[in-house]
């Protein structure tokens, strides 16, 4: 069923050039990241008065620690099962290069998820955008060959329930989180 | 054993740190301009469309350059925690950068002018518009203590317009008692009409008109303790030095003049919608609507002559 899907997906590449160059753009470390990254910047500042900022910012911190924690989580699991990437094992239209670490569960997906989540439950609006990218990011993963469907699930469900998590629990950091706004505010950042 | 950090080359890595930079630039652009946030404006705060559209236009640009001159996109490169480190360096270099153009563009330049006559008192200097004679003054004018020139530009206005103006010169930071000495001792002595202050210039002349029965007219005073504390509102007018001068320090003295007490003589000049208190007297049009409303105001009841 995973390969049989990652098929259908996979198969998608090579037919259209004007689709396989969207694939790569959105496929590499380097795009999906660093927008998202600067979303999050316009986000800390895009509060109108101290209500709004607090609830920009508190969303910006959840959203880093939700990041962090997904990672660590996924590190972990790295270390305790490796999985073979498609290319290693399959015949796939491959238009990415060839990573070498475990394919389960997907660090771009993880990583995409746990912060669009975070912010999605934060902020419904401003999540939409980060949501479309994080989908886009764990679709082209597997578009180009490097991920199975199930990676990019897991790597959701990792980053979905480490965002859940700081989100239910948020009230728990509220120390912390006024901590560091209130030094930023000392550098009128916050 | 393999490095702790890997950043493939240091091309790789000048690469993706120069699109941090000018890509959160942007970013910061697209903020400021939205939300006229003007000590982190390349561009004059006023002039939103165009910091939006440039800000665009840096994320766009940068992102363009960065896949066209980096091959190595598409080759193993650098992993998360590269990318965090290198995405923060670029974040504070642009934020350095932006900061510090924001302040030199936006510099407020209140600069003197010159009186016709000027004395030196024990708490401060005195420097009178509109002739040489002191007794009989029309209009007192207090700047803020922080800002001291702020009120020059209104006194030769005034002084134009044929009326007596005389503003104070701060020479020392006050405390409360000395924040109302020294404006009390000058009305004493030189009689004026009417008291004009700025800022918190403008919370000294309210309180001491409550006392005096001096008609009192507050261009922009305090209201809140809160625009003294430190945050991202002090970059909503001038650059972060500017405003730290202005500010710093400042939250406990202007709580001293809080809540605003008027007499039914006094007047405020509050800001307009999107015109900010700091900016509105060097705004020509804008003092130029402050002036008439002074002397609209400041004509009524005291007998001044009309302008």
């Amino acid at each position: 069923m995973d390969y049989a899907l990652f098929r259908v997906i996979n198969n998608l590449a090579g037919h259209w050039p004007w689709l396989d160059g969207l694939m790569r753009l959105l496929v590499n470390e380097y795009f999906v990241p660093t927008t998202m990254a600067l979303m999050l910047v316009i986000m800390w500042f895009w509060g109108r008065d101290e209500e709004e900022r607090a609830h920009y910012q508190r969303t910006v911190i959840l959203t880093a620690l939700s990041l962090i924690t997904a990672n660590i989580i996924l590190k972990g699991i790295n270390l305790l099962y490796f999985r073979p990437r498609p290319f290693d094992t399959h015949q796939v239209n491959l238009l990415f290069y060839k990573p070498w670490d475990s394919s389960f569960p997907s660090n771009p997906a993880t990583t995409g998820f746990s912060i669009a989540v975070a912010v999605a439950l934060q902020d419904p609006i401003w999540g939409i955008p980060f949501l479309i990218l994080a989908t886009l990011f764990g679709f082209s993963r597997i578009f180009c060959g490097v991920h199975y469907p199930s990676d990019v699930l897991a790597g959701a469900l990792l980053g979905t329930f480490t965002a859940w998590l700081y989100s239910k629990y948020s009230y728990k950091l509220d120390k912390l989180i006024a901590f560091i706004r209130h030094w930023l505010k000392k550098l009128c950042l916050a | 054993m393999p490095p702790i950090l890997n950043f493939v080359t240091p091309a790789l890595a000048l690469k993706y740190f120069s699109l941090c930079f000018l890509a959160i630039t942007g970013a910061l652009q697209i903020a400021a301009g939205r939300r006229g946030i003007e000590g982190l404006s390349l561009l004059p705060a006023s002039f939103r469309f165009w910091q939006v559209l440039l800000g665009l236009t840096l994320i766009a640009g940068s992102f363009a350059l960065f896949f066209v001159i980096t091959p190595e996109v598409f080759t193993p490169g650098l992993a998360g925690s590269e990318l965090i480190i290198l995405f923060g360096c670029g974040g504070i270099a642009s934020l350095l950068f932006t900061l510090a153009i924001a302040e030199v563009r936006g510099r407020s330049c209140f600069s003197p002018i010159a009186p016709d006559a000027e004395e030196e008192l024990t708490e401060g200097k005195i420097a009178f518009f509109g002739g040489k004679r002191r007794e009989g003054l029309d209009f007192c004018l207090i700047p803020d203590p922080w800002e001291p020139f702020s009120l020059d530009s209104l006194a030769r206005r005034l002084a134009n317009l044929g009326y007596k103006a005389a503003v104070l010169r701060w020479t020392s930071i006050p405390d409360y008692e000395a924040a109302l000495g020294f404006p009390a001792m000058a009305l004493e002595k030189y009689k004026a009409r009417v008291l004009i202050g700025h800022r918190a210039g403008g919370n000294i002349a309210l309180r001491l008109a409550l006392g005096s029965g001096v008609k009192a007219i507050a261009i922009a005073p305090f209201t809140k303790a809160e625009e003294a504390e430190h945050g991202l509102n002090w970059l909503e007018e001038s650059g972060i030095l500017t405003a730290w001068r202005r500010l710093r320090g400042r939250k406990r003295l202007i709580e001293e003049f809080l809540p605003l007490q008027t007499t039914p003589h006094s007047v405020i000049i509050h800001p307009e919608v999107e015109i900010k208190p700091w900016r509105m007297l060097l705004d020509e049009k804008i003092l130029h609507t402050v002036v008439d409303k002074i002397i609209r105001e400041g004509a009524v009841d005291k007998g001044l002559p009309q302008g």
